[in-house]
């Protein structure tokens, strides 16, 4: 799963909790890349949030292309 | 972390593969050309490149956006690749080309996927004496590692584990 021990769902606290559920409602599953960052629950949520936010001015479509350019560059399949 | 949403299946292959012959507009083509220079080498961006993008109409705001869209890829990228995460199962609902082309670092979670045609069913794996893994895909019946473009029989998947315990 990770190089690094990650936190299943059962053993989740509150705010792991959350996020998890969060998702699971969301896509109806836990991202493995949301597991990597279990032990730092509260940088994930600053995480989403800063990314929510440099969304929040952007169109889809761009937001996507640049990802794309960006994690092929990268040779990140994630 | 890709979406759908924006592309159908076939602009986002062509877009995986080469976004520069992909039909996409020169300005689309120059934004991605940017987010690439970006995650390659960014100390040599230069005042030209971002007067590229100036010319084809972005604003000095939108510039900004690109490049923390950018970052904020590599960021996630990075820390995940770091640390050995795996390819969310999820994204084997892509079409087959699409994953193919999407498919440029890790692998997607090995066992779940076949080599060979791509497939979403799961493949089947086989351990061997000495703790190697085999696997076989049930839907195109490919076996693998030692004739991969073959289709292998009962008998022949049976030599194939045979030569591997040797």
């Amino acid at each position: 799963m990770a190089f690094i021990r990650t936190i299943p769902p059962e053993e989740a606290g509150e705010k792991l909790n959350e996020i998890y559920q969060g998702e699971i409602q969301e896509k109806g599953y836990i991202a493995n890349g949301t597991k990597t960052l279990s032990l730092r629950p509260d940088v994930f949520e600053a995480w989403q949030n800063l990314l929510k936010t440099i969304r929040s001015k952007m169109r889809l479509r761009r937001y996507e292309l640049v990802t794309i350019a960006a994690a092929s560059a990268l040779h990140c399949t994630y | 972390m890709l979406r759908k949403n924006a592309f159908t299946a076939e602009e986002l292959e062509a877009i995986a593969r080469d976004f520069r012959h992909a039909g996409l507009s020169d300005q689309e083509v120059a934004v991605m050309e940017f987010a690439e220079k970006l995650t390659l080498h960014a100390h040599t961006i230069r005042q030209e490149d971002v007067d590229k993008l100036r010319a084809h109409g972005l604003r000095d705001e939108e510039i900004l956006d690109v490049a923390l869209a950018a970052a904020a890829r590599n960021f996630w990228s990075k820390t995940l690749d770091a640390l050995g995460t795996e390819t969310d199962i999820q994204y084997l609902d892509l079409e087959p080309n699409v994953r193919k082309a999407l498919q440029k670092g890790r692998p997607f979670a090995e066992g779940d996927i076949c080599p060979f045609c791509f497939s979403t069913h799961i493949t089947k794996t086989i351990r061997t004496t000495d703790g190697r893994e085999l696997f076989f895909c049930e839907p195109c019946q490919m076996g693998g590692v030692l004739k991969p473009r073959n289709r292998y029989s009962e008998l022949e998947k049976n030599q194939i584990l045979e030569h591997y315990e040797r």
